[in-house]
């Protein structure tokens, strides 16, 4: 079922009793082993909650905005079976690194997450973002699907300038129930676009994972006295001395890197940088056990 | 200020200047070409750095543009000139009139040589020093300055043989008029001007600030005199009364002054005709003393006059001479018919040093008379009495009625008034300052000369500011009065009848009348002259064809003879002359010549007390070098491209650090 190319024998070794766990319960549209917290739309009614941008108007409670003149929606208890989606920065930015490129790391990290959700019987789905363009794949469990995924990570090469921000408000539109959301990425973008961009899916109650991938170079800067860096999605150039640049470069990455880390920790979401001379399993913890 | 090269053929390298910065072009490091994720944090962090890196990178460009600069400087030998235009660039030469004090001061030793000398050759220096195309002249100070040319010429070889061949005189001189004919010289001149000054600027005749710089005109004070001399003068010499008369006793003064830190002793010896008398004199550190020797001679005519201090390093003033003439006896006349012509008659005869005649007509005035006293004048003959008066006569009048021509001449505004009645009877002041005239009466010893009482008087109104009261009424009126612009011409206004004044009863009386006529009389002969001075004398006093002069070693000094005076050709150094009738052989005038007195002064004055604004201070001609060749400017900038080198591995060291 797997590819060799990206799960190696060794990694499924490793993934053998592993188990998709995520942090809170799972909201899916058929009955499984986990708790749902979702207020989805099945018989067992469990409370309003204010209207959100990306929610489906046809949920409103019209009666209730008769009389109260506020849009809010009903949610219900139900049990479901849980789905995991992954959105995977595909663009140039992420094709970096010397074995393996942080795209490499980054799809090989999403397969481990697939194989683990489909052994734990739960559906897995993914948004490649790449070049501009969104390949969706739906949260589904069969062995086809989950094939379908692991090939589709193994033969995607990355590309084009990605607008995270964009992209996750085109998976807004596709994701109507709560589910775990893992973003891979390098998340050069300002974090507070992406946070903004995160928002309905904290008011969904989605469970958030930030992987963000770097190259050890894009932490240290390359090694050499005068660079003409380029950059691998906008093509520009910049010229620069690395020795000159390393220290304070570092201060900024740090900056930009908590910056991240104090906006997820207020909307709960989960965020972990990951390097690609890392364990790859390092990257899935708290997601799988 | 400016700048000179003496490699000018090299300034089209100065392009090389740029040099550095195509270097720093094209020597910056081909940058190798890499990927990298994104820019958008290396941009930020390059944006914060550059805050810092890129003063620093003009930084280094400047430095590396400075020691290239200086490099090539130092192959362009540049030469900095604080004044002069450099050469090529300048359109007009410079001007220099070198102000050369060739006073008697300067003939003073220091060490192996005179004052003079060294002014000679830092004088020669500087004029050696000038180009072909200056322009130079050297104006001597002496009692009248000397220019050695017109106006500024080229030919400075001749300005240095003749300063070598004038030695300094003994005459006294102006520096500061010296300077003005300096700055006169120079008014109309192109170019650079510049007026220097060399003297041992004593402090009796330098005073700094007294300098009026013309604009654009360059003045440097270079002082020869290195060490203070101590030097003791006899700085005055006079006879009391100037004119006396044979068997009468007079008096020989002489001021000796001591320019030393230190007390001296010194011995005078006064020499009056065949009369030698020796006197020690202690003298006070920078302090004088008065000689005094009463003597009487009997015989009339011309008698030398000597003071003389024994020998010191300035041997020039201690020498002072004078010339005495004694009269066998003064002739007087009285003119007038009153009882004050009367009592004046009585009075003269009481002296047997004077031959008294009655004068009935003024017309009758000799040539031959001294003293005439007039009662009662009306006003005639003004004519003879004006020029009796201004050949030295003595001539007291007591005003009758006389007209208004007679009343200008005798500074009155008009006759006097009507004789009047005292009631009570006024008492007689002497006003102050104490007049000179009764200086026997100043300290008392000898009675007063304001006694007695005055019962009538008729008073005298004389014009303001025309006369010298010598005594008063007590109410402020004056009785006496001496003319200011003829001080031998007096106005009486008592009456001495005893009917209307005491005053001639009195035993003060006749040392008062004494004293008038004995000490009012100028002397016969002009007083000495300094040296540099051409002895001018009115024809009116040398009645004779053919005058000649002569000094005391009976050498003839020419003569020149104008239809009113007659002068010395040449400016006269100190001694005793003699104005002779050629044709008899009888001595006319006998004159004597000094040192100026400001001359023996030898304190030399430290730089600060010289300063005067607009001027700058040398200490020799040697530092007019830097000025006119330039001062080489190469080991400074090599200097400079060292500390450039130096400070650019400094900051490129410190670049890489950080």
């Amino acid at each position: 079922m797997a590819t060799p190319r990206l799960l190696t024998p060794e990694l499924l070794r490793e993934l053998e009793k592993a188990r998709f766990a995520p942090r809170t319960r799972v909201e899916g549209q058929h009955a499984g082993r986990h708790s749902s917290p979702a207020r989805g739309s099945s018989t067992e009614f469990r409370d309003y909650r204010a209207y959100a941008p990306g929610d489906d108007p046809a949920r409103v409670d019209w009666r209730v905005y008769a009389r109260s003149d506020r849009h809010v929606l009903r949610t219900y208890e139900q049990e479901s079976q849980t789905g995991c989606v992954i959105l995977l920065d595909a663009s140039a930015s992420m094709n970096y690194g010397d074995a393996p490129t942080k795209h490499r790391f980054a799809a090989r990290a999403a397969a481990c997450l697939v194989h683990t959700v489909h052994q734990s019987q739960d559906q897995a789905g993914l948004l490649l973002s790449r070049d501009g363009e969104h390949r969706w794949h739906p949260p589904a469990g069969s062995a086809r699907h989950i094939n379908h995924l692991l090939h589709t990570l193994d033969e995607t090469t990355p590309a084009g300038a990605t607008d995270l921000p964009a992209s996750l408000r085109h998976l807004n539109t596709l994701l109507n129930r709560r589910c775990t959301l893992l973003l891979i990425s390098d998340f050069y973008c300002p974090p507070a676009d992406l946070f903004s961009a995160l928002n309905p899916f904290i008011h969904k109650g989605i469970d958030l994972h930030l992987l963000q991938v770097l190259a050890p170079a894009e932490r240290d800067l390359p090694e050499g006295e005068l660079i003409a860096f380029r950059d691998l999605e906008t093509g520009l150039k910049l010229r620069a001395d690395p020795r000159e640049l390393r220290t304070r470069y570092r201060t900024v990455l740090e900056d930009h890197q908590r910056a991240l880390r104090e906006l997820a920790m207020r909307s709960g979401a989960a965020y972990k940088v990951i390097h690609t001379r890392q364990p790859v399993l390092r990257a899935l913890e708290g997601l799988i056990t | 200020m400016s700048l000179g090269f003496d490699n000018p053929g090299l300034l089209p390298l100065l392009p090389l200047a740029a040099l550095p910065l195509l270097l720093h072009l094209m020597a910056r490091p081909r940058p190798r070409p890499l990927g990298f994720p994104s820019l958008m944090l290396l941009e930020r962090t390059q944006r914060d750095n550059a805050r810092v890196k890129r003063p620093r990178h003009w930084l280094l460009l400047l430095l590396r543009t400075l020691w290239t600069l200086a490099i090539l400087g130092v192959f362009l030998q540049p030469r900095h000139y604080s004044e002069r235009p450099p050469a090529g660039l300048e359109t007009h030469g410079r001007a220099v009139v070198i102000v050369l004090d060739a006073t008697a001061s300067m003939r003073a030793g220091e060490g192996a040589q005179s004052r003079y000398a060294r002014a000679t050759t830092e004088a020669a220096d500087i004029l050696r020093g000038l180009s072909a195309r200056d322009r130079a002249n050297v104006i001597r100070v002496r009692a009248l300055p000397e220019p050695l040319y017109p106006e500024p010429g080229v030919n400075k070889r001749h300005l240095i043989d003749e300063i070598r061949r004038r030695p300094a005189t003994l005459e006294g001189g102006s520096l500061h008029e010296a300077f003005q004919l300096a700055a006169t010289q120079l008014r109309d001149l192109p170019g650079p001007r510049e007026i220097i000054l060399l003297s041992d600027f004593q402090p009796g005749t330098w005073t700094p600030g007294r300098l009026q710089v013309p604009d654009g005109v360059t003045v440097r004070l270079l002082p020869v005199a290195e060490e203070t001399i101590p030097n003791q003068a006899v700085t005055g010499l006079r006879v009391i009364p100037p004119a006396p008369v044979a068997g009468q006793d007079f008096t020989v003064e002489a001021d000796i002054e001591n320019f030393a830190d230190t007390p001296e002793r010194r011995t005078l010896t006064l020499r009056v005709g065949e009369r030698i008398e020796q006197h020690t004199v202690d003298l006070p550190a920078r302090g004088s003393a008065v000689v005094t020797d009463v003597l009487r001679l009997e015989d009339p005519g011309g008698v030398p006059v000597t003071a003389e201090l024994d020998a010191d390093r300035f041997p020039a003033d201690d020498l002072r001479r004078a010339a005495l003439h004694l009269q066998s006896s003064i002739r007087a006349a009285v003119h007038g018919t009153d009882e004050t012509a009367e009592l004046w008659l009585r009075s003269l005869n009481a002296f047997p040093e004077v031959s008294t005649t009655r004068l009935e007509r003024l017309d009758d005035l000799s040539d031959t008379l001294d003293v005439l006293l007039i009662s009662g004048w009306d006003g005639n003959r003004t004519d003879r009495l004006r020029a009796f008066t201004e050949r030295g006569g003595l001539l007291m009048i007591r005003p009758g009625t006389p007209n208004d021509a007679a009343n200008a001449w005798l500074g009155l505004e008009r006759a006097p008034g009507p004789e009047t009645r005292l009631d009570p009877p006024s008492g007689l002041a002497v006003p102050e300052p104490w007049p000179d005239t009764l200086r026997l009466f100043r300290d008392g010893r000898h009675g007063s000369p304001a006694r007695g009482l005055v019962h009538r008087h008729a008073p005298l109104q004389p014009l303001p500011d025309t006369h010298t009261p010598l005594l008063l009424l007590e109410s402020g009126e004056p009785v006496w009065l001496r003319h200011r612009d003829h001080p031998t011409l007096f106005l009486w206004s008592l009456s001495l009848d005893f009917r209307h004044s005491t005053l001639a009863a009195q035993t003060e009386w006749i040392p008062l009348f004494g004293e008038w006529l004995f000490g009012s009389r100028p002397a016969r002969y002009p007083a000495p002259a300094d040296a540099g001075d051409h002895l001018a004398v009115s024809r009116a006093h040398l009645p004779a064809a053919h005058p000649e002069l002569l000094d005391s070693q009976g050498t003839h000094w020419p003569l020149d003879i104008g239809d009113h005076t007659i002068r010395a050709r040449d400016p006269l150094p100190p001694g005793l002359y003699r104005y002779r009738n050629a044709d008899t052989g009888e001595t006319l005038q006998l004159r004597a010549v000094n040192l100026p007195a400001a001359e023996s002064d030898l304190t030399a004055l430290p730089p600060e007390e010289l300063e005067s604004e607009g001027s700058a201070l040398m200490t020799r001609a040697a530092d007019l070098t830097p000025l006119r060749e330039g001062r080489p400017l190469w080991p400074l900038l090599l200097a400079l491209a060292f500390v450039f080198i130096l400070l650019e591995q400094l900051v490129t060291l410190r670049t890489v650090r950080t």
